[in-house]
């Protein structure tokens, strides 16, 4: 199902996979466009924003062809904001489910 | 639209920027396309995929003049930044009033505050021994003797005095409508959807 994002979520998600592995934004937006709808270009907007607030920072990894290319790290910051961020979800989440009845097994 | 006509149509859009932020952007976005093309797709599915080039420049544009005031918090700056959040929608017609009222008054309290300062100066050069400017100039105030250097001197330090104490206290309430207004941008681009 291809849901869409408001961009609060969508910096989420995006926390939550670096938090797996460094990525590329490529990578991030074909991770995320299996299941979010989105305008792959925000990507860039997107990612110097976290970067500007210290959340992610950035390293170039050489290629085999071509010029290198542009990683992305969590930071501690990001890593904090990440957690508020989840808990603030599943709180979320578990309110709206004790409205619309789902998960009552 | 291929790769070259949509990166050429980026640098139009970006231009004016620091050329070394213009360069990193660009790289970015070269990027994604070798990689959209070592996955197979053509030039064009990507660029259409990546979306109008005008309104990515919006938010970057956006994002980079808020980093300026944030690293630099001048007028121009804050001018700069205005015009960027006004550009993306974030300030609207409704908001842009109260924003432009309050700029208003802080560049009001802003010429008070220089004419303080100018006054002040002025009164301690009428002071000044022997520069012949109390033949110039004379203020009539009603409790006050101007005649006397001396309580033109008082009233010019107290003029210079109050001015300066203006002057900070209008920085720091400028910095803090700045800051304020970045906090109210970040909270628009989080409610923003993440589709174009």
């Amino acid at each position: 199902m291809k849901t869409q994002l408001k961009k609060g979520v969508l910096e989420m998600c995006v926390l939550a996979l670096l938090e797996q592995h460094d990525s590329y934004a490529y990578e991030i937006v074909s991770t995320l466009a299996d299941s979010v709808e989105m305008s792959e270009g925000t990507i860039y907007p997107l990612m110097r924003r976290l970067q500007n607030d210290g959340l992610v920072s950035t390293y170039l990894v050489e290629s085999d062809a071509g010029p290198p290319r542009k990683y992305y790290r969590l930071e501690a910051k990001g890593l904090e904001t990440l957690q508020a961020m989840k808990s603030e979800w599943s709180g979320f989440l578990a309110e709206v489910n004790k409205i619309v009845g789902a998960n009552k097994s | 639209m291929n790769q070259d006509s949509f990166i050429r149509s980026l640098r139009g859009e970006l231009k004016g920027l620091d050329p070394h932020e213009i360069e990193d952007i660009v790289a970015d976005y070269c990027e994604y396309f070798r990689d959209g093309i070592a996955s197979g797709r053509t030039e064009e599915d990507i660029a259409s995929s990546l979306g109008n080039p005008r309104h990515l420049v919006r938010e970057l544009r956006a994002e980079s003049s808020i980093k300026q005031w944030e690293e630099r918090k001048s007028g121009g700056n804050f001018v700069r930044m205005l015009g960027a959040l006004v550009g993306l929608g974030f300030l609207n017609l409704i908001l842009l009033g109260p924003v432009l009222a309050i700029i208003t008054v802080l560049f009001a309290l802003f010429v008070a505050s220089i004419a303080l300062l100018i006054a002040g100066v002025a009164a301690l050069l009428v002071a000044a021994p022997g520069s012949g400017l109390d033949q110039l100039v004379t203020i009539n105030l009603p409790d006050l003797d101007m005649s006397s250097e001396d309580s033109a001197a008082f009233v010019g330090l107290i003029l210079v005095f109050v001015g300066s104490a203006w002057t900070i206290l209008n920085y720091y309430l400028s910095k803090w409508t700045g800051t304020l207004l970045i906090k109210y941008a970040r909270l628009n681009f989080q409610l923003i959807k993440g589709t174009a």
